[in-house]
């Protein structure tokens, strides 16, 4: 597993994916634009504008209290933003994916993406709820239950903005989750209960409850929070794969080194007066001593990977 | 990622088949017209089942049509005017305290929630007692149900008022001003029978505050029931919504649940049903508290088939919780509150004792 792990693998396990693959080839960007946000009289977020581009990585990275949470609740419509817009911007449609027509029609709202090159963009924060959870995945940090919960009932929740209130999980809702399951590599954890998994178990099987919303667009709170080496790695592939595939990835993390061996793009926020942008770009321009010595306050020394060639960052005291 | 090849292709892991979930319905559901029919005829006047049955035909006008001789007027008058209504009473406070407690208990995301938690048994107890003590008899159930929807109100507003900036309504902000709202009813409720109830009224308070359903009449399973088969059957329909909080209101949100408007709408029927049954049976606790758990261990935390499955359980239990309150001690009676809780009290330990594990 570690041998492959720093460097996103172009290959796929062929599991059976089929159902997830329609909605996530689509290739639809997100971009938040001039987004602002107080609590009380305190502003947390100042006209922050940050883009993920369709089909990559995109790593929000900044110090405690910089509002990288507070920021994917407000693209996840969890929270109202004072201000600003979040968009999605389809970039390349092509072949329009099947998946992203069929939401689209299920609303009643077909043509809001052109049949190929860049549309129109979708205004995130005024669509419907429902149509935004088939469309948007949102992975908090620590989510846990009180209740006994097995992972594949888990998994099934992320059906739930795919069919009526009132109805129940169809045999299509088994199938996807089923394959979301497998898609995130705990397909054996099916039967057990959340409760008795380990901290990269769950955070598989919270992944594949966003897979089975079927979103192009996701959206992950601090991944591998609390994760040993090995799951930390483990998650961070299957979020390349998952962008690989087509899924556009927003990702807060905490950890500079992580952010410099997976993502394709990155975003840096800084704390004072309130959080805002203060590099985004690739990894190579933007994880440089420039910009994280003032952000974060340390001595920043940028190394070579000897075998994947990627930035590795270590950190002194100023 | 090697996966396991029997994982992939078994069926839908751990979630009961919908054959299975209509086996349990149905058994419950027998169990339950089973247990009506029995705990009718117990009791000192000597009644069979079949007796019963008698009775209840020819009320129905079915007595021609399948052949029973009329029945005794005694018996006729033990089954349908005082036994019949009682038990359906408790059956229908029973589900829909039941019901009232799978709500809560998903709502607030906490497994020891029920009913009664955000005050609304102390502020139900708070307007009949008020009422009581002024002799209003007729306005009780309008009382208690105002009462409970005061309390709600104020325990809401005071979480809200609490966590603004601070993360909102929270589970644990909720149970806490739900807790400083009942002790300040209940101080109040203790200041009304202090300073103006005498002589008989403290007995009718006690037991009214203790839970009965020993002077149910028909109005009362009209109250309790009807209130049950509408307010409740729309509750037990949220089964989707409330699954979709499993993880917290910012999951529910992310999956296209209008979070504020579904936790106030539920609330607020919550409110207005446990307000219904308090207004005739008095405060039943544990009810609420134990019977989702006990279903849970059959359907899991599947809102969709615990729902249904709840309120059933909940009925045959009650009704059968009232046949020992009235049996026991007979020809003395106990209030049905009291064998509740000595039933959910020990119950409720172990729950508590079993959760150390996970919390």
């Amino acid at each position: 597993m570690t041998q492959t792990s720093e460097h996103r693998p172009g290959t796929r396990t062929p599991v059976a994916d089929a159902p997830l693959q329609g909605a996530a080839s689509s290739g639809t960007g997100l971009a938040a634009d001039r987004v602002r946000w107080s609590v009380g009289d305190r502003l947390i977020l100042d006209d922050v504008d940050v883009t993920a581009p369709p089909g990559a990585l995109t790593g929000l990275l900044g110090p405690n209290g910089t509002g990288k949470s507070s920021l994917l609740r407000l693209i996840a419509g969890v929270e109202r933003p004072d201000g600003g817009r979040v968009a999605l911007v389809p970039r390349h449609g092509g072949a329009d994916s099947a998946g992203a027509g069929k939401s689209a029609a299920a609303d009643g709202a077909a043509g809001a993406d052109g049949p190929s090159g860049v549309g129109e963009p979708e205004d995130l924060l005024t669509m419907r709820r429902r149509r935004r959870a088939r469309t948007l995945a949102f992975v908090e940090q620590d989510a846990a239950s009180e209740l006994p919960v097995t992972v594949f009932d888990a998994v099934l929740l992320g059906r739930t903005p795919h069919r009526s209130v009132l109805a129940g999980p169809t045999e299509d809702d088994h199938t996807i989750a089923r394959s979301a399951l497998e898609r995130a590599g705990a397909g054996d954890l099916a039967t057990r209960e959340i409760s008795t998994l380990s901290g990269g178990e769950r955070q598989r099987v919270h992944m594949a409850r966003a897979l089975a919303q079927q979103p192009r667009v996701l959206l992950l709170d601090e991944p591998t929070n609390h994760l040993d080496v090995a799951a930390q790695l483990a998650t961070m592939r299957l979020v390349g794969e998952l962008a690989a595939d087509g899924v556009t990835v927003l990702a807060a993390l905490h950890d500079l080194s992580l952010a410099a061996a997976t993502c394709d793009h990155v975003v840096v926020l800084a704390p004072e007066p309130a959080g805002h942008v203060v590099a985004a770009g690739p990894v190579e321009e933007v994880l440089v001593p420039e910009v994280i010595d003032p952000t974060y306050g340390v001595r920043t020394t940028v190394l070579r990977h000897p075998r994947t060639g990627r930035p590795v960052l270590t950190f002194d005291e100023r | 990622m090697p996966t396991e090849t029997a994982a992939r292709t078994a069926p839908a892991p751990a979630t009961l088949s919908r054959g299975r979930l209509l086996a349990w319905l149905g058994a419950t559901t027998a169990v339950l017209l089973a247990s009506v029919v029995v705990t009718v005829a117990i009791g000192p006047a000597g009644l069979t089942p079949s007796d019963v049955g008698q009775v209840v035909a020819t009320r129905l006008g079915l007595g021609d049509l399948l052949g029973i001789a009329a029945p005794d007027r005694l018996d006729d008058g033990i089954v349908w005017q005082l036994r019949l209504p009682r038990v359906l009473t408790a059956a229908a406070v029973g589900a829909g305290l039941a019901v009232c407690g799978v709500v809560m208990q998903s709502l607030t995301r906490n497994p020891l929630a029920d009913p009664y938690l955000l005050g609304l048994s102390s502020g139900a107890s708070l307007g009949a007692v008020s009422v009581l003590v002024l002799g209003w008899l007729a306005v009780l159930p309008i009382a208690a149900f105002a009462g409970a929807a005061a309390a709600l109100v104020a325990t809401l507003a005071l979480a809200t008022a609490a966590g603004r900036g601070a993360g909102g309504l929270s589970p644990g902000r909720t149970v806490l001003a739900g807790l400083a709202v009942s002790q300040l009813a209940a101080a109040a409720t203790s200041f009304v029978i202090f300073w103006s109830a005498q002589g008989d009224q403290y007995r009718e308070i006690l037991s009214w505050m203790l839970g009965s359903v020993a002077g149910a009449e028909w109005s009362s399973v009209l109250i309790a029931g009807g209130a049950v088969l509408v307010l409740g059957t729309l509750l037990a329909s949220t089964g989707s919504v409330l699954d979709a909080f499993t993880f917290g209101d910012t999951a529910a949100a992310t999956l296209g649940v209008p979070v504020a408007r579904v936790r106030w709408v539920l609330l607020i029927g919550v409110a207005l049903l446990t307000g219904a049954l308090v207004s005739q049976s008095g405060a039943i606790g544990f009810v609420g508290l134990i019977l989702p758990h006990a279903v849970r261990m059959i359907t899991g935390a599947r809102h969709r088939a615990l729902l249904p499955l709840s309120m059933l359980c909940g009925a045959t239990f009650l009704i059968w919780a009232d046949t020992l309150a009235r049996t026991v001690f007979a020809p003395r009676e106990l209030p049905v509150g009291i064998v509740t809780a000595a039933i959910g009290a020990p119950v409720f330990a172990v729950l508590l004792w079993k959760g150390r594990a996970r919390a």
